[in-house]
């Protein structure tokens, strides 16, 4: 799996996720999310258009990262889930835990709304 | 097809990196079988699961042990044989998590569970566990 790290505007940190998010790749992208949540100023956006396949420890990380952002009171926001994934979510019945938006814009007008 | 089902078997390090290569597999093998995208998609998930949990409580992350996969196929089902050769879990205890409780962990199960149409646990006498899955395939897969 790729992670591309980018700021489209001062404070929001967006993850762009490419590939698949299993146990193999966890360990790589913990650390990344992490730091990803205690840098951001004003919210956290994972972009998942390209992420093809997640399982059951990709859903943990993302849980950790909502629980990481949570304590920091930081918006964090799904954008663009594939078909694999939002199954993945809806089988953990996650779907209404993470604020998921439909585009970047979405996700980025709602985070401008949260602050 | 009639008689006995076809049967494919595949020996596999215990090692995560091997993942990728098995979803890549199954995902062909489903596909070819008939299976809708969306069945596709649930089966993989399902064995990815399997493989990872053996991995991780069976074998405790030793990536030098061995999985040993079957197929079988029948014409109205396709039953996935996880084997490992390492610690038996305590059976009663292999239960879907509550999902109200949000939180990392415990959700490969259930997501087995939720799209296999049977999933059994066997014990077995000298070592090891055999994972048996089952799914039911529908009108639209092809009869092989």
């Amino acid at each position: 799996m790729q992670v591309n790290v980018e700021s489209p505007q001062a404070g929001v940190t967006v993850l762009r996720l490419t590939g698949d998010l299993d146990m193999n790749e966890v360990a790589m992208f913990r650390p990344t999310l992490e730091k990803a949540v205690r840098n951001a100023q004003h919210g956290v956006i994972l972009l998942l258009s390209e992420l093809t396949f997640m399982d059951s420890s990709g859903v943990a990380v993302l849980i950790e990262g909502l629980k990481w952002s949570q304590r920091r009171s930081l918006p964090y926001v799904l954008v663009d889930l594939t078909s694999g994934v939002q199954m993945v979510i809806e089988l953990a019945r996650l779907e209404n835990f993470f604020t998921i938006a439909g585009n970047l814009e979405e996700a980025m007008a709602l985070i401008a709304g949260a602050s | 097809m009639e008689g006995a089902p076809e049967r494919l078997t595949l020996s596999v390090p215990s090692s995560p990196r091997y993942l990728l290569i098995i979803r890549t597999l199954f995902s062909s093998l489903l596909t070819d079988l008939g299976f809708s995208n969306q069945e596709t998609m649930a089966v993989v998930l399902a064995v990815n699961e399997a493989y990872a949990n053996v991995i991780e409580h069976c074998y405790k992350g030793d990536v030098t042990q061995r999985i040993d996969l079957t197929v079988l196929i029948e014409p109205q089902t396709i039953t996935i044989e996880i084997r490992d050769y390492g610690e038996q879990p305590d059976v009663a205890r292999i239960a879907p998590r509550a999902l109200h409780e949000v939180r990392p962990g415990g959700l490969g199960t259930h997501f087995m569970r939720s799209v296999m149409d049977e999933v059994t646990y066997d014990l077995l006498p000298d070592t090891g566990t055999l994972l048996r899955m089952t799914k039911n395939r529908s009108q639209s897969c092809k009869s092989t």
